[in-house]
């Protein structure tokens, strides 16, 4: 009887032990609870500030497009415009940066350009990743140089290759023709995304593609493609993005008005929001031309890019943390 | 024999998938940057087909000993450029660790954190820093030069600065739009952050805590290790984001001189110095890397 007892007791003693241990262990892992709150408390305010940091701006730009000239001077006007919602100044930003004709330009420029990245740098990536050859590394050093180096300071040459030799004066063809052969906007960066992705993928699907009687070239369309939609995701959104924004070169072969694109128009939206006269020396209509009309231009610009992104935003987010772990 | 057929064949597949990418880089890598640097080094006689003739270094000296316009601004823009991209780096690795944390509402805030990458670093994002710090500071208000106080959108209400005075207010802002500037260069880094950070596995980190590691000692000794080399890849990153951006000064001087003054000989010495300076960096970069890597091993 006695040993029972002792023995029992020994056991309670263990397990209270175990308890104990237990939960230090879980002291360990989340701390004390109001330590938890505090710790908690303090993290959601870091990070939602940091965030307002980031979404500030864009809201201060929608009140700004829909003010009035009278409640943009009123300093007392922060953040509603008192005077009513002036949606006109949209039509004039929309005018003024003649849209209807800009507007297809931009989506016929950027939509070119991204297809022709994604299916030209996720060949040229395949390549780099899976074969290897003799001077393949000499070859990934000059992608590394292409892609460090901005391509933007060799711009002299580069302009009088396209418009003397070539003859592409006034024509898409000096953005576009480039991107096909995996350059153009910040194309070595694509490439090497791609390639870093491919080089993760296990080569027994390939193996298994070249034994049932699969070219290489059919195997990186049938088989590598469709399972790489993360990487895919990625670079479309990278490019289309750059190539939304991107200022540089369009503005050195896009000058005719029939060609121009949407946001080509902005600066000058913006200098007329400044000035009094323009270049010809007419007077500029301030009630029309004022910071309004430029925010409202600002935002038309980037309503596309906006909306797509809200559409792909969580595979976007989710694809380059695939691509990031792997560099 | 059989292998050899097969590395040849391997050989023969990877050519004709790079074979684009190669005339591409003739075309529009190798050729413009022969073009650029025998540009620098020579005068042009006509425009048409670039016919030039040698002329020596002269651009180089121009830039490097004589001129007192140009030495400073590359060292103005490699000094804002080195204090700015440490601050990138440790900001967004700070806030990918937040991120990473458990917490609810974290797939909003992560993708709030990707917002001002759809910006780029074009042009609306200038003009939406100006026109933030203008109206923040109530320029008209208070009489201050707001050209003197640099770019910053955040947060603090005018009521407070009229009271604070200029001079206190003046260094505040500078100090926000600093943060500010640092903060909207970091989306891509996080990103990438975010993807090492998840890649570690969480048993490392529970051994830790069972020998009785703090989070302190948890971060320098595991997260820190693991992530070293996305440390390098954001960094890298980073530095080429601000080489390229069109804002830069240096740039906007290379173009200005090319196709607003036409001297194009001078904008390609220029543009050669700039690229010696970027590759001279990189490598130091590349080089501390390895050192760091090497004495791990």
């Amino acid at each position: 009887m006695r040993k029972k007892k002792e023995k029992s007791e020994l056991e309670i003693l263990m397990e209270q032990a175990q308890i104990k241990e237990l939960s230090n262990w879980e002291k360990l892992k989340f701390g004390s609870t109001w330590k938890h709150i505090f710790f908690r408390f303090f993290t959601y305010l870091l990070l939602f500030s940091m965030a307002f940091v980031f979404l500030y701006p864009f809201l201060f730009l929608l009140t700004d497009s829909l003010k009035s000239l009278a409640d943009l001077t009123d300093i007392t006007v922060k953040w509603i415009p008192v005077r009513g919602l002036r949606w006109i100044n949209y039509k004039f930003a929309w005018q003024e940066l003649n849209g209807a004709v800009t507007l297809k330009n931009s989506f016929y420029m950027t939509g070119v350009a991204t297809f022709a990245h994604v299916i030209m740098c996720s060949f040229i990536g395949y390549g780099f990743a899976r074969f290897s050859f003799k001077g393949s590394n000499l070859l990934f050093g000059i992608l590394m140089l292409a892609m460090v180096i901005p391509l933007q300071v060799m711009m002299i040459p580069m302009f009088i290759l396209f418009s003397n030799a070539f003859g592409w004066t006034n024509s898409m063809k000096p953005i576009l023709i480039p991107t096909i052969f995996g350059y153009g906007l910040k194309g070595g960066l694509y490439i090497f995304i791609f390639r870093q992705f491919f080089a993760g993928l296990p080569k027994e699907l390939e193996e298994a593609a070249y034994i049932d009687g699969c070219g290489f070239i059919q195997t990186h369309f049938r088989i590598i493609l469709p399972i790489s939609k993360s990487s895919i995701l990625v670079v479309s959104i990278l490019s289309m993005v750059f190539h939304w924004n991107d200022y540089t070169e369009p503005n050195m072969y896009l000058t005719k008005p029939k060609i121009r694109i949407f946001p080509q128009g902005l600066p000058g939206l913006y200098r007329m929001a400044v000035q009094f006269v323009d270049d010809l020396g007419y007077v500029i209509d301030k009630t029309i031309f004022n910071q309004a009309t430029a925010s409202a231009g600002a935002v038309l610009s980037l309503l596309p890019i906006l909306v797509i992104y809200l559409f792909a935003q969580k595979n976007f987010v989710e694809g380059i943390q695939h691509t990031g772990a792997k560099q | 024999m059989r292998t050899v057929n097969f590395k040849r064949r391997q050989a023969i597949q990877g050519l004709i998938l790079i074979s684009p990418w190669i005339i591409g880089t003739i075309l529009f890598f190798l050729y413009p940057a022969y073009e650029t640097i025998a540009l620098s080094v020579s005068e042009l006689d006509s425009i048409k087909g670039l016919q030039k003739h040698y002329l020596g270094f002269n651009y180089y000296k121009n830039i490097l000993f004589e001129s007192i316009a140009y030495m400073p601004m590359y060292t103005r823009v490699f000094k804002e450029m080195l204090i700015r991209t440490p601050l990138v780096v440790v900001f967004s690795l700070f806030i990918a660790i937040l991120l990473n944390l458990d917490i609810k509402g974290r797939g909003v805030l992560r993708s709030l954190f990707v917002l001002p990458f759809l910006l780029g670093s074009g042009f609306i994002m200038q003009q939406i820093m100006n026109q933030g710090l203008q109206d923040e500071m109530g320029a008209t208000a208070m009489g201050t030069d707001t050209t003197s106080v640099g770019r910053g959108t955040i947060l603090i209400p005018r009521e407070v600065l009229w009271y604070l005075g200029p001079q206190v207010s003046n260094l505040v802002t500078q100090f926000l739009s600093r943060i500010t500037e640092v903060l909207w260069k970091c989306p891509v880094p996080i990103i990438l952050f975010l993807g090492g950070l998840q890649s570690i596995s969480g048993s490392l980190y529970e051994s830790a805590k069972v020998d009785g590691a703090t989070q302190w000692e948890m971060f320098w000794k595991i997260t820190l290790p693991m992530i070293g080399e996305i440390i390098l890849v954001a960094i890298i990153y980073t530095l080429i984001d601000m080489f390229s951006e069109s804002t830069n000064q240096v740039m906007s001087v290379i173009h200005s001189t090319a196709f607003r003054s036409t001297r194009f000989e001078f904008a390609a010495a220029l543009a050669c110095v700039y690229i010696a300076i970027i590759l001279i960096l990189i490598a130091i970069i590349f080089g501390i890397a390895a050192l760091i890597g090497r004495s791990k091993k």
